[in-house]
């Protein structure tokens, strides 16, 4: 090794320990920008928990008979047998009964809370009036639900890069027989660049499925509460 | 969310070639070893090589001229007897060889001639060699260094593949890391061996041009001497 091969030695050592200092230290920063794309899993998160925390409430209930313990017990009766009925379809429902059946049993639901009105009016004068608000909305996820388990054979969810972070939110104004007058966009969320393309897809799969599983079996009774449902769209559709 | 966080955290750090390295694993770890200390190799005989062929070409210049003026080639030869540079050489073979023919009693001229043209190539020759030794490693390290990366690669993907069937989860923060360090060894081959390619052919076109100069002078020389002896 003679003096020129020394010195190259030793410029190769010295810019090559350079260059991996330069790199070490200038490449660090764009990692930010790989954290940022999480967030959208949160939501979905929160989403997927109220809906939920929305059934289980009436799934112990379902499962035993409601005649017996509504007839011997007087004071609590109001309050009890008033958000039990309503629920009970959806638990029932997503236990993939058939349609008519579950239609029948929304009926059955909807008729026996007006066959004692009497019970429900005196709680809802005598008591602060939240029961009737909280049964209005129970009735109306109870509706959803029913809508949600009839459409889901036909929805398919588009596939691509990140596809399944699009949510996709419609008004579905329905008529008294059961039939769709209009679907409308309400929002779209998890729509980034990879997916911008799909989001159209997405939107357009959603009113082609309620489209098909149309018309949709609901009590007549409470025509009031579903004649325009708020549906969203996600891959799984629950 | 909290099996997250983590990779994100190693994936912020992975971007540095050090952090690269360390998450590594051992083969790919020996890889890397590997191809950077043939980088350092390469670029110590590129600058090697750069610097003596810089050296011999300005010594030729000098050694040329010098030569063009002097008129006696004895006395040139007094002045240059010890010089250690390639064209210096070549002369002093020549030289030698012509001392050598005259001393003897009854003197061949074409036998002469043929033996101060081979003795001058020969030198020639060594002096390209001497100059071209290290050459072989630049061309070696040049067509190697892409497939030794390519294995550190192949090794690291097939290793986050069994990562992936381990955790059962496909997400790309998962796979990523893994796929970001085996390409890793990718990109130090090639950057062993892009320099190592594009030196070996320039370097190879300025010894064909060093050994064209050599082979000039020797000719000139020849031809003088081939003079001197009808003379």
């Amino acid at each position: 090794m003679d003096r020129a091969e020394r010195t190259g030695l030793g410029f190769a050592i010295v810019a090559h320990v350079l260059l991996l200092g330069a790199l070490s230290f200038s490449l660090v920063r764009p990692a930010p920008k790989l954290a940022a794309l999480n967030p959208p899993i949160d939501v979905a998160l929160v989403d997927a928990k109220s809906l939920q925390t929305a059934a289980p409430d009436p799934v112990p209930e379902a499962s035993g008979p409601p005649a017996p313990s509504e007839t011997p017990v007087d004071a609590p009766q109001p309050v009890k047998a008033q958000p039990k009925p309503a629920p009970t379809p959806a638990p029932n429902k997503r236990a993939s009964r058939l349609d008519s059946s579950l239609a029948a049993q929304l009926a059955r639901a909807a008729s026996r809370e007006s066959a004692n009105p009497g019970t429900g009016r005196g709680a809802g004068t005598s008591g602060s009036g939240t029961p009737a608000a909280k049964t209005a909305a129970q009735l109306e996820a109870s509706f959803i639900q029913a809508l949600f388990s009839q459409i889901k054979r036909y929805w398919r969810a588009p596939t691509g890069v990140d596809a399944e972070l699009i949510r996709t939110t419609v008004d579905v104004a329905l008529r008294p027989d059961g039939s769709v007058a209009a679907i409308t966009l309400v929002s779209q969320t998890g729509v980034n660049e990879n997916n911008a393309n799909l989001k159209a897809l997405h939107f357009e799969r959603a009113q082609s499925a309620i489209r098909r599983a149309a018309p949709f079996p609901l009590p007549a009774e409470n025509y009031v509460i579903w004649q325009s449902l708020r549906l969203t769209f996600d891959k799984r559709l629950n | 969310m909290d099996i997250m966080t983590p990779i994100i955290a190693t994936n912020a750090a992975s971007l540095s070639p050090v952090a690269l390295f360390l998450q590594a694993d051992i083969v790919v770890k020996l890889v890397m070893l590997g191809l950077l200390a043939a980088s350092i190799w390469t670029w110590a005989i590129i600058l090697s090589h750069a610097l003596k062929m810089r050296r011999a070409a300005r010594d030729c210049d000098v050694f040329e001229r010098e030569f063009d003026r002097a008129d006696d080639p004895k006395a040139f030869f007094q002045i240059h007897r010890d010089s250690a540079f390639p064209i210096a050489r070549v002369f002093q073979a020549g030289m030698f060889e012509w001392m050598r023919s005259k001393a003897s009693r009854n003197m061949d001229r074409e036998g002469t001639r043929q033996r101060l043209a081979s003795g001058m190539g020969s030198a020639i020759a060594a002096e390209i060699d001497r100059l071209g030794d290290r050459l072989n490693v630049l061309a070696t390290i040049g067509s190697v260094a892409p497939f030794v990366g390519l294995f550190g690669t192949v090794w690291g993907i097939m290793r986050s593949f069994t990562a992936i069937a381990s955790q059962q989860n496909t997400s790309l923060s998962v796979v990523a890391p893994g796929i970001a360090e085996a390409l890793f060894a990718t990109a130090i081959g090639l950057f062993a061996a892009i320099p190592a390619v594009i030196a070996y052919n320039r370097f190879g076109h300025g010894l064909n041009r060093m050994e064209a100069r050599l082979t000039r002078f020797a000719d000139g020389f020849h031809a003088t001497l081939s003079r001197e002896l009808e003379g």
